[in-house]
């Protein structure tokens, strides 16, 4: 492909602008240009996600090996539309770009992506982008598509019109990137010298990115009618919200159908390495510290990654494929009867993975209360934290009975159940904030359909292993410490030089000293501390709850499940469920919370709320229960 | 200084008023939220607050741009939009704020 080399004007008619070599480079684009996918493809798994310091926005930094170019540094810009600082987002990116971003190097050039299927439009960014004077180069993306579906376009005249080099790419095949290894070996650049709008309002970029669109002879790409007939179907009045609610059955039902077999083929492995390693140790309190306190604890919530990454999976599709976009249209209806918009549906439905990142989502509602108002109820719907302990419970105590055929079961049922639950609360909570404190007017709801696409195996496998390394480091770090103290302070005080019995240990106390405030929600002592230590991370509490069954000489030789049933009744294992269901458990969440709405007030409020409101649920589930079984 | 505020404004409000007669094949003057699904029309103006303006008018929202009512949400609102080769989902309330020429059916073929 002759049309991916850079085309670079002559350098010797502007002075250099750096002479060195280049260290940082930074990539700009506007949303939906590729962006994402080319910066997984030039940084590969070698990839970086934190905070800007002082603000909410994402910053990923990743090294370019994707372009054998270990060396350089590639920082990855929100996508915005422009440089005017309407939002947070542009405004990270003109101090990134000028180099004034605490602890971000200033950069030495900038690759900017724009999609070639609107190019008028996204030309646009280019003006304010390259009247910073840095090195840029210019990535026309997707131009293999545009191309088949009749569009086209002069990189050289854009090129010349742009002062800039430019290139053909496509991100999503990895074509025309050694245009990208070019422009970094080059170790002088240019400054632009084009006449640029200075004055920089939307009219007035406008106008200029349609002159230079038709200057450079682009010829818009026909449309794709795919999508449009597949939203026929999709957005049909009647058959659209019908497939959301299959969309929505058939991932728990898969959840469950195809994860529960996983988790116990993990879980019967899991158990052969503590006992072939139980083996080896010599008898005594390390072999019962490492066997029953340590890999009990954390073996028992490992056993439920299958299942989480099943869900991430799931979700994954419905992100990248374009669905998610099209769930938002169809519920904007119900959002608003709640004072919300639409555009709150997305992070709502990716919180059914985990809260954290759906916080961070919520970055693209522009109106502030509703944006809180949405951060406040996103806690309330089912994280994937939740589900060993929804799994574990629902194992032990809800019989396997078929409602639907072998399609849908009881348990099934119950596990949806619990969805709806959280669902309503965050609905209910939502009305009460938006018809109170933080009441505002109808805001807009401005939101782009992208085209249906078929999401990548890299982008989904790279959601996959992320999940399970946030995952495992949890398990090894926060599980694994919460599991070694609880299983310590069951072994203390000592008797007489042997090791007290569970209920006279110190854990033993300070659960017997709780009991009668759980008690009416039919909880026990050993359930308490489980509530206690899970305030860190809800998954904790099957950690907790396997090292004091399998320290307890009682229910030693039962399993976690068999235990429950032998120490539990059902009134109140379901209402330890709904109590799960609603309660804030998660210090990363609160963490989270207080970073985006910058005071503790917050994060307090949602926590007080929150477990007063599982406290009452569980009490009334208990007391309803009991009476019926 | 006042003289020019006022002449200023006075200018501005003046295409409007004096838009020329309706010649013939029925330009008429409209709102984004009149057009019925498959009709198209050409944005004159938009008229809300600052940022939604600017943010619409960077998705594609500005004066002559053809714009064309692709289907409505399931509900009935949202109504999705094509423009520029872009679909935009807009309420009602925002799509009564956007002016336009009315491009008779005669257009459809084009797009």
């Amino acid at each position: 492909m002759s049309c991916c080399t850079p085309v670079t004007l002559d350098p010797g008619s502007f002075g250099p602008r750096i002479a060195g070599k280049i260290n940082t480079v930074v990539l700009i684009g506007p949303p939906n240009s590729g962006k994402s996918t080319l910066f997984n493809r030039l940084t590969g798994l070698r990839q970086k996600v934190a905070n800007y310091p002082g603000v909410t926005v994402e910053q990923r930094v990743g090294h370019m090996s994707g372009v054998g170019r270990s060396d350089v540094t590639l920082i990855d810009l929100p996508g915005i539309y422009s440089l005017a600082s309407y939002s947070e987002d542009a405004r990270v990116a003109v101090n990134v770009l000028h180099g004034e971003m605490p602890g971000t190097p200033a950069p030495d050039a900038v690759l900017l992506v724009l999609d070639s299927l609107h190019l008028s439009r996204q030309l646009m960014l280019a003006a304010p982008v390259l009247a910073l004077g840095l090195p840029t180069l210019i990535l026309l993306n997707m131009t293999d598509v545009m191309e088949t579906r009749g569009g086209e376009v002069d990189s050289l005249k854009l090129a010349q019109e742009l002062g800039a080099p430019v290139a053909k790419i496509s991100a999503t095949r990895g074509t025309g990137l050694d245009a990208i290894r070019n422009f970094l070996g080059q170790h002088s650049a240019i400054s632009p010298p084009l006449q640029l709008p200075v004055m920089g309002n939307a009219a007035s970029y406008r106008q200029w990115a349609t002159g230079v669109s038709t200057r450079t002879n682009y010829k818009a790409p026909l449309s794709s009618d795919s999508s449009r007939r597949l939203d026929k179907i999709l957005l049909h009045r009647i058959w659209g919200p019908l497939l959301f609610l299959v969309v929505v059955v058939t991932l728990f039902q898969t959840v469950f159908a195809i994860g529960k077999p996983l988790s116990d083929g993990f879980q019967a492995i899991l158990d052969l390495i503590g006992t072939r390693a139980g083996a080896l140790l010599p008898a005594g309190w390390i072999q019962s510290l490492l066997v029953d306190g340590v890999w009990k604890g954390v073996s028992s919530v490992l056993v439920f990654l299958p299942q989480i990454l099943l869900l991430f999976l799931f979700i994954g599709v419905l992100e990248d494929s374009g669905y998610l976009a099209r769930a938002a249209l169809i519920a904007d209806r119900a959002m608003r009867a709640i004072g919300l918009n639409g555009k709150a549906f997305i992070p709502l439905l990716s919180a059914y993975a985990c809260a954290i990142p759906a916080i961070m989502a919520t970055r693209t509602i522009e109106n502030k209360r509703d944006r809180l108002a949405t951060i406040l109820v996103t806690p309330f719907m089912t994280c994937s934290a939740r589900l060993p302990i929804y799994m574990l419970m629902i194992a032990a105590f809800v019989p396997n009975r078929p409602l639907l055929g072998n399609f849908f079961g009881l348990r099934a049922a119950v596990m949806l159940g619990l969805y709806v639950l959280g669902f309503v609360a965050a609905f209910l909570t939502a009305w009460l904030l938006k018809s109170s404190i933080l009441k505002t007017s109808a805001t807009p709801f401005i939101l782009e359909l992208p085209q249906y696409r078929v999401p990548t195996l890299r982008s989904l496998a790279l959601r996959l292993v992320d999940r399970s390394h946030v995952f495992l480091r949890q398990a090894g770090t926060v599980i694994l410490s919460v599991t070694l103290v609880v299983w310590l302070l069951s072994h203390v005080p000592l008797h007489g030089g042997s090791f007290p019995q569970l209920a006279d240990s110190l854990v033993g106390r300070v659960g017997q000293f709780i009991e009668p405030l759980i008690r009416p929600l039919g909880f026990n002592w050993k359930i308490g501390i489980g509530l206690l230590t899970s305030v860190l991370a809800r998954e904790v509490i099957v950690g907790t709850l396997g090292t004091l069954y399998g320290t307890d000489p009682a229910t030693q030789s039962l399993t976690l499940q068999a235990a429950l049933r032998h120490d539990m009744h059902i009134g109140g294992a379901i209402a330890l469920v709904v109590y799960f269901a609603l309660a804030m458990q998660c210090t990363s969440t609160l963490a989270v919370v207080r970073r985006e709405t910058n005071s503790w007030k917050w994060p307090a409020i949602q926590f007080i709320y929150m477990t007063g409101f599982a406290y009452v649920a569980a009490l009334i589930t208990n007391v309803v229960l009991s009476r019926i079984f | 200084m006042i003289h020019l505020t006022l002449s200023n404004s006075g200018i501005g409000a003046l295409p409007l008023l004096l838009e020329p007669p309706l010649i013939a094949g029925a330009r008429k003057l409209t709102v984004l939220s009149e057009l019925e699904v498959g009709q198209s029309g050409i944005v004159e103006e938009l008229d809300l607050p600052d940022e939604v303006q600017h943010h619409l008018m960077h998705m594609g929202f500005v004066p002559e741009a053809r714009v064309i009512s692709l289907r409505r949400a399931p509900a009935g609102d949202p109504t999705v939009y094509g423009i520029d080769g872009l679909e935009i989902a807009l309420r009602r309330e925002t799509a009564r704020s956007i002016h336009i020429r009315f491009l008779p059916d005669a257009h459809e073929g084009m797009e």
